[in-house]
């Protein structure tokens, strides 16, 4: 059976319509700038690629933060797109996040006053915690309150993890495929950018830490740029899709343990029988040298020759939100018959695969997306015109 | 449709170490719910929960109740082969207090936090800062590693509904053939005082300190932790078990209360028996968190779904004796519910003394009853009115 994408949204770094983002896409630009979101002067980690606009005001703001109404924009736009026939008790919503955040702002007056016993901890901070603070950081809350806006009363999940929305859009091509609703919409949405995500990912050296970050797939790549992003799709089964198809997808996800990203068995694991030769590669974009060098030759022993761009590379490393960028990508981009560059790569690297250096037409009807993260988490998404 | 076959189950719970050590205090009905001792929570609104004092010595103690669970449903499976999927509910875990408040004295220690000092002095933290604590997917991620996994590995964070969504989803995934062996189920450790706080001042916690689901009493539901895993399978291999039916549905209602009219409930339940294709079940293991508004909801529509058969029909919760293991809690009925079968042993609900006459149900009370079961239903409902059934009957 085969699953049709029939809508689309995001909101990411390089902008927060499809058009403008694939535009800055196919341009090389890359989504890195100092972080502005908060006073960044003492971290060591200093870039990010940040959404820049704020969501929308919306009356949920009291039970979500920041990207969880990113996510509901994303979900309800996307849903607006394809604008589906489906009875309520039929439309499934799949969720994917990347965990929960501190956010230190609603923290700290519970904390400032504590001992180091927490003793009396009630009395010293914890009962100044806003009635709403668990609500606020329920896993499922986006996820709920989307389910009440689109009246979706079907099949539903939200899936945890910074490969979630590969994990979103498995569990929504499953549900569908089994018949448990008609049309899926799946939304995943994640931030690296939060404080002590960037000192400890800082400490692992494993972001780039100024502006002038070598890219992804350099000899000299030295970190990735913490992003952040949410994205939605809406699926339906392509009998059902008629002319609305935008493209054919599949999906994937597994994991190894690993401490950061997963092992190149793990990569092999994941993508054995994925693949197609004619596929274009859309990377995952670690910016870490021996990981781009091992995940090469994983895509290179099975696409050899295929041309390699980098979604992740431009728009930087967003966790949860990752294959969901990666699908609407490279729909646009196999249906717009050009390929983005691997974002401020100058030079190919040695590899049995060929990054595109600049933007170039090509004929090529299908692609792979492959994202990673920690702890030892993978997702793969396939697209194919149809 | 491909069968799909319950191989083993295991559990780590307040009342023992082990499912088997775990069944006999619950079928005598007794309670592992206390007044929390290991912190202070002193004007707390609820200062009783369902705990395992354990110090497991690392950031993360959803770990080891999860890998205890998972081996010992692995040893009664018989290390299966195939494919090994793994789907765990589960929701992020949390760095330890005392590295979350050398955090916020790195930040200042203030009541506004200062990243100009967090920048440069939450560095010395680095090492304690562990994503594998914080990240939802770790639990499974190391159960992956640990088992062999090749198939997907998915963590499913649907607040109180998460195990037993897993469960469901680990056998549609053996349906699909994504995988041959699926362990799932669900781990939660939530009794520390962050959790306890916020639940708190949400208004769900027993501010009488009990849980006694569908009681007359039932103030609110009292945090436990644990961790229940099943191995599931497509080859039959001797086992008395099959899941043969799961749906889930959404309320589109509300981010906490249920739809009152319980037609999410309801559509779950009704999907998952006209899947397992049943009209009735001999059990049904109940969501029954002792909340006022969930248990009455939830009773209404397992009158409304099983009308004329519930007569034969026995409901328990296990949330009477081990408290609402939120992830986890879905996967520990699921347990419950293949126990049901195996052995007839129908566990009681532990609390429950006074039957509220809105959740009228032929409840089991006092201690367990001992009868033949063929099918049972297992509910599990979360927050943001998510709603899921699974259907397991005694394979032909």
């Amino acid at each position: 059976m085969t699953i049709a994408i029939t809508g689309y949204a995001w909101r990411t770094p390089l902008g927060n319509t499809i058009d403008g983002a694939i535009r800055r896409l196919l341009a090389g630009e890359r989504a890195l700038q100092r972080n502005t979101r908060f006073p960044i002067g003492g971290y060591a980690c200093k870039v990010a690629a940040m959404i820049n606009d704020d969501p929308a005001p919306s009356s949920y703001q009291r039970f979500l933060r920041r990207m969880g109404l990113y996510a509901r924009e994303a979900a309800l736009q996307a849903y607006t797109a394809a604008a589906p026939t489906v009875a309520e008790n039929r439309l499934g919503l799949f969720f994917g996040y990347g965990g929960l955040r501190a956010h230190w702002n609603d923290l700290m007056p519970g904390l400032a006053e504590q001992r180091s016993d927490f003793s009396s901890s009630w009395e010293r901070g914890f009962k100044r915690f806003h009635p709403f603070w668990m609500l606020q950081n329920l896993s499922n809350n986006a996820h709920a309150i989307v389910a009440k806006e689109l009246h979706a009363r079907g099949d539903g999940l939200t899936f945890g993890g910074a490969n979630a929305g590969a994990q979103a859009l498995v569990g929504a091509i499953r549900s569908l495929k089994a018949g448990a609703c008609d049309v899926a919409c799946v939304a995943a949405y994640d931030t690296l950018l939060e404080p002590e995500t960037l000192v400890e990912m800082a400490a692992r050296g494993v972001v780039a830490t100024d502006v002038e970050a070598p890219a992804a797939y350099s000899l000299e790549a030295s970190g990735f740029v913490p992003g952040e992003a949410a994205a939605a799709l809406v699926l339906e089964r392509a009998e059902n899709a008629a002319g609305q198809m935008l493209a054919r997808i599949e999906a994937r996800d597994t994991a190894d343990g690993s401490a950061d990203a997963p092992s190149v068995t793990t990569l092999e694991s994941l993508l054995l029988g994925f693949t197609q030769p004619e596929d274009v590669i859309d990377g995952a974009a670690r910016c870490d040298r021996a990981f781009d060098q091992r995940e090469l030759a994983v895509l290179g022993s099975y696409l050899p020759g295929a041309a390699l761009i980098s979604t992740l590379g431009a728009m930087g490393q967003v966790g949860a939100a990752a294959s969901l960028l990666q699908a609407i990508a490279l729909t646009e981009l196999l249906r717009r018959g050009v390929l983005s560059p691997v974002a401020a790569l100058t030079k190919e690297c040695a590899s049995a695969v060929r990054p595109i250096l600049k933007a170039e037409p090509t004929t090529a009807r299908s692609a792979i997306g492959l994202s990673v993260g920690p702890p030892g988490l993978a997702g793969a998404v396939r697209l194919q015109l149809p | 449709m491909r069968r799909v076959y319950v191989q083993g189950i295991g559990a780590v719970t307040p009342l023992g170490p082990t499912w088997r050590a775990s069944v006999v205090p619950l079928a005598e009905g007794r309670s592992a719910i206390r007044e929390v001792t290991h912190f202070d929570v002193e004007r707390f609104p609820c200062r009783v929960a369902a705990a395992i004092e354990t110090d497991t010595g690392d950031e993360d103690r959803r770990l080891p109740l999860a890998v205890a669970a998972a081996e010992e449903a692995w040893q009664e499976a018989g290390r299966p082969h195939g494919r090994l999927g793994v789907f765990l509910g589960a929701e992020s875990g949390r760095a330890r207090l005392s590295t979350i408040l050398a955090l916020c004295q790195a930040a200042g220690g203030a009541k506004t936090f200062d990243h100009g000092r967090f920048g440069k002095e939450a560095r010395s933290l680095a090492s304690r800062i562990n994503a594998a604590v914080v990240s939802p997917a770790a639990v499974a991620s190391v159960l992956a590693q640990r088992f062999g996994a090749k198939g997907p590995v998915e963590t499913i964070s649907l607040a109180c509904a998460s195990g037993l969504a897993a469960i469901a989803e680990g056998t549609r995934a053996l349906r699909a053939g994504d995988c041959e062996v699926a362990l799932c189920g669900g781990v939660g450790a939530d009794v520390d005082p962050l959790m306890l706080a916020g639940f708190g001042l949400m208004g769900a916690l027993s501010t009488r300190g009990a849980s006694c689901p569908f009681d007359v009493r039932r103030d609110g539901f009292v945090v436990g932790e644990g961790a229940a895993l099943v191995v599931l399978s497509v080859e039959q291999q001797g086992t008395a078990v099959q899941v043969s039916g799961e749906a889930r549905t959404l309320d589109a209602y509300h981010l906490t209360a249920p739809d009152p009219n319980g037609e999410g409930a309801c559509g779950a339940m009704a999907g998952a028996l006209k899947m397992a294709g049943r009209d009735r079940v001999d059990y049904v293991q109940a969501h029954g968190t002792s909340t006022a508004l969930n248990d009455e909801v939830e009773a209404q529509a397992i009158r409304r779904v099983l009308a004329n058969t519930l007569d034969g029909t026995q409901v328990s919760s296990v949330k009477g004796a081990l408290g609402h293991w939120i992830a986890g809690a879905g996967a520990i009925g699921f347990v419950c519910a293949v126990e049901a079968i195996r052995s007839g042993t129908l566990l009681p609900t532990a609390g429950l003394a006074e039957v509220d006459p809105r959740c009228a149900l032929p409840h089991v009370l006092g201690h367990s009853i001992h009868k033949k079961i063929d099918a049972a239903l297992v509910n599990a409902f979360a927050f943001g009115g998510s709603n899921c059934s699974v259907v397991v009957e005694r394979c032909a």
